[in-house]
């Protein structure tokens, strides 16, 4: 083990760098403040791209550990104890002069702070509380900052970090129980559930205290509700969900404290709650073992800090909202496990974000699986699209899998995949389709959808326009009329239009070829060509 | 074929609200009307059409914007503004056309995308938009020796505006300047006081151009941070091009040569 004193500053960066890639949240985005005279720095809501690493990703933060020393033994973790790395950690102050060192020059949005764990949960906790309040009192820097919450840390310094981070997150890392008890043996489902439900209280509390400012809802939020109020659930399918959210709700009333369930789910028979076989209930996907009729974590006290001590209110707690990550490929959980874990986190956690890490096997390690063909990064992918889906086009998580058909299609996006499967809603005739029909075409997104709709008050629009309006007509054409027109000859035959659309999809060129030994031509479509161009 | 009545102006927000002006008030009817603005060079002159040259002209030109402002709204304004400072080379009579349409039609004009002149005004805003979006992540500052932070550009569409806007506020204190080798123009921020434009002459294009790299300690530490960050497993040069095209490389700290002098493009 090297001692971080005798490292130069460019040794630890690159040691604390590159212990930090896994993580994949590198948003900047959620919170608005503007900057304000003689401090540093501002925060825009959509955030900024600041650069593009080797790997294609965003790199928006300062993202590092504060030490990789570690006294945890993660599998799959490359800063476990056990494994014999070159171990490096910060002071606060030399963090808080590269963060600002950076940010002057614009090379980043701010600060995401993430630590191995040295000596004890407390004792990392309290150091990262530290840099955040030095970076944000001493250095007066009005930047983003993501801060993780370590497992086990007390809860009042998981509050004090609130208090200076925009967004905190704890990380799930594994969806299942059993997965975690297998290859995260050092943490507990209770103590990466407990923080999560404090920091949502916290926000929810700090919302309620300081409006607005206090901290913003979630995207999964809006579009659920404007979803709900245009009776989206009854128009699209009778999905199960919808029976079994209302029996969960009831229950929480009674409970007296917030379910943490996720969604009815065929799980591993050994994670299933004893009753779990009977009662299609069951919301014991994000509970503690064998209990499964109280949840692993009950209502938690709020923001203590703030009434007792009157902690700094200008930010509000973590008002950009929380965010967690899963592991993707670990462990041998089913696509439709992974959304549904996530709607579970989305609705009874009020998470921002859920993000997915393609599993990268950096140990060698009986437990872990062999990836021959590399991280699954079309399956990571393949979640990604299912996730917007759920945030911004209200899909459910059950109309994009179910039990019998519980993974994503590899050569159709989700929601491709979803519209052929459903014939007979299309096609759509874009002139007089609401927001929420039209997000169901594929190739119209959110922002086409809201274009079209204020576009065709003005008068008729062609199939010119609506591709410079944004709308992909490679996909979309196979399922729309525009003023009674179609771009062709349109067909409701699933394999037909399966293989069209899946020709389109931008899959490495191998997997292409070998699911379908020759390539479809698109330009089967008569009339196809100038308007796709 | 009907004879046309072209106005000439430069590229520059009072030209071409000039020209707008000149237009409007001409006896012609607005279909013998165009604008033409000159960006690199003047277009290859028409044989049937008189050219009008026309003389930039502040009180025109703040006549017409207040009457957008007015008369349509002030999201026409910001989206006429902005069409005002992008690339796009037919802007002067996409910018005529659209404002005709927007008094007949009104505010609703902005969103009337079926409007073949909406479209386009909408085209070029957007791509303002998105290139002023990129860089002000793209952009980069080295810290000189006297603390002055400065960056070198060569953006597509004129975004020093909305970029100095977007820096003050963030680097209140700092000392900052924002050069567009490609305009010619500088933005300079003095810290704690407001921030202006400065056209440069020919003696001080130069001087900047040939600027070596400052001996900035963080360059290092970023370039370093830059490279350990990315997962070597998951490489995907094609996707990092999609998401950071080439073109603004050559000025980013991470990406550019160590020898910076001359014109970068």
């Amino acid at each position: 083990m090297i001692l971080s004193e005798s490292l130069s500053m460019e040794q630890k960066l690159g040691i604390l760098a590159d212990a930090a890639k896994y993580d994949v949240a590198c948003t900047s985005s959620g919170m608005q403040r503007e900057g304000k005279s003689g401090e540093i720095g501002n925060s825009i809501a959509a955030g900024i791209c600041h650069s593009f690493s080797a790997d294609g990703r965003c790199i928006s933060l300062l993202k590092v550990l504060f030490t990789n020393e570690c006294i945890f033994d993660c599998k799959y973790c490359i800063n476990r104890a056990s494994n014999d790395v070159p171990r490096a950690s910060f002071s606060p102050r030399e963090l808080c002069e590269l963060t600002i060192g950076f940010y002057k020059r614009n090379y980043i949005e701010g600060l995401f702070l993430s630590s191995g764990i040295l000596h004890t949960p407390n004792y990392t906790m309290e150091l990262l509380c530290q840099t955040l309040r030095m970076l944000r009192e001493e250095y007066r820097f009005r930047g983003y900052i993501h801060c993780k919450a370590i497992p086990g840390a007390d809860p009042l310094l998981v509050e004090y970090a609130g208090w200076y981070a925009d967004r905190m997150s704890v990380n799930l890392e594994l969806p299942t129980n059993e997965g975690l008890r297998q290859l995260a043996p050092n943490k507990t489902r209770k103590n990466i559930l407990q923080p999560m439900r404090q920091i949502q209280s916290g926000i929810a509390e700090s919302r309620q205290e300081l409006g607005f400012m206090g901290g913003n809802r979630s995207a999964y939020w809006y579009t659920n509700r404007a979803a709900k109020q245009a009776g989206i659930e009854e128009r699209f399918g009778n999905i199960q969900n919808v029976q079994i959210e209302q029996n969960s709700s009831e229950a929480e009333e009674k409970n007296g404290s917030k379910g943490i369930g996720g969604q009815a789910v065929q799980k591993p028979a050994e994670i299933q709650g004893p009753k779990a076989e009977e009662s299609r209930t069951d919301n014991s996907l994000l509970r503690e073992q064998g209990t499964a009729e109280k949840p692993a974590v009950t209502a938690v006290q709020g923001l203590s800090l703030l009434k007792e001590v009157g902690l700094p209110t200008g930010r509000g707690f973590a008002a950009a909202g929380q965010s967690t990550q899963m592991i993707i490929g670990a462990t041998p959980e089913t696509d439709y496990q992974l959304v549904s874990v996530a709607e579970a986190l989305y609705q009874k956690f009020d998470l921002k974000r859920v993000f997915y890490s393609a599993f990268v096997k950096v140990n060698d390690d009986a437990n872990l699986p062999d990836l021959p063909g590399g991280p699954p990064l079309l399956r990571e992918h393949r979640l990604y699209q299912a996730d917007w889906l759920m945030r911004y086009y209200g899909f459910r998580a059950g109309e994009l899998l179910t039990e019998k058909r519980p993974n994503f299609n590899p050569v159709l996006d989700p929601k491709c995949d979803w519209a052929v499967h459903h014939m007979e809603l299309f096609p759509v005739e874009v002139l007089k389709a609401d927001y929420f029909l039209l997000l169901r075409v594929p190739g119209v997104g959110p922002k086409s959808a809201k274009r079209i709709i204020e576009a065709r008050r003005g008068g008729p629009l062609s199939f010119e326009d609506l591709k410079k309006i944004g709308v992909v007509l490679k996909r979309a054409g196979y399922f729309i009329t525009c003023g009674g027109r179609t771009l062709g000859h349109l067909s409701s035959n699933e394999e037909y239009i399966t293989q069209c659309l899946s020709s389109n999809e931008r899959l490495p060129k191998n997997l292409k070829e070998a699911l379908y030994g020759r390539q479809v031509s698109l330009f089967e479509f008569p009339g196809f060509e100038t308007a796709a161009g | 074929m009907d004879k046309k009545y072209i106005y000439r102006c430069e590229d520059s927000v009072e030209g071409i609200f000039t020209a707008v002006y000149e237009a409007w008030a001409s006896v012609h009817r607005h279909e013998e009307n165009r604008i033409e603005v000159r960006m690199k060079e003047w277009e290859e002159p028409l044989l049937f059409a008189e050219y009008i040259e026309v003389v930039p002209d502040e009180e025109k030109s703040e006549k017409v914007q207040r009457s957008v402002r007015l008369r349509v709204s002030e999201e026409a304004y910001e989206m006429v503004m902005k069409a005002v400072l992008s690339q796009e080379p037919e802007k002067g009579e996409i910018i005529y056309r659209f404002l005709i349409y927007a008094y007949r039609e009104g505010a609703q004009a902005c969103r009337s995308y079926g409007n073949p002149w909406t479209m386009k005004l909408f085209e070029a805003v957007r791509n303002f938009d998105n290139e002023s979006h990129h860089l002000k992540g793209f952009l980069r500052f080295d810290e000189q020796e006297n603390g002055l932070l400065f960056a070198r550009y060569a953006p597509k569409n004129n975004v020093l505006g909305e970029l100095m806007e977007h820096f003050s506020n963030r680097l209140n204190t700092e000392n900052f300047m924002i050069f567009d080798e490609q305009r010619r123009i500088a933005g300079i921020h003095r810290g704690g006081a407001g921030w202006f434009v400065y056209r440069l002459n020919e003696e001080e294009y130069q001087s900047l151009c040939e600027r070596s790299e400052a001996k900035d300690a963080y360059i290092n530490l970023w370039r370093i941070f830059h490279n350990r960050i990315a997962v070597a497993e998951r490489e995907n040069p094609a996707l990092q091009r999609n998401n950071l095209p080439l073109r603004f490389r050559p000025y980013m700290t991470e990406f550019r040569q160590t020898a910076q002098s001359g014109s970068l493009k």
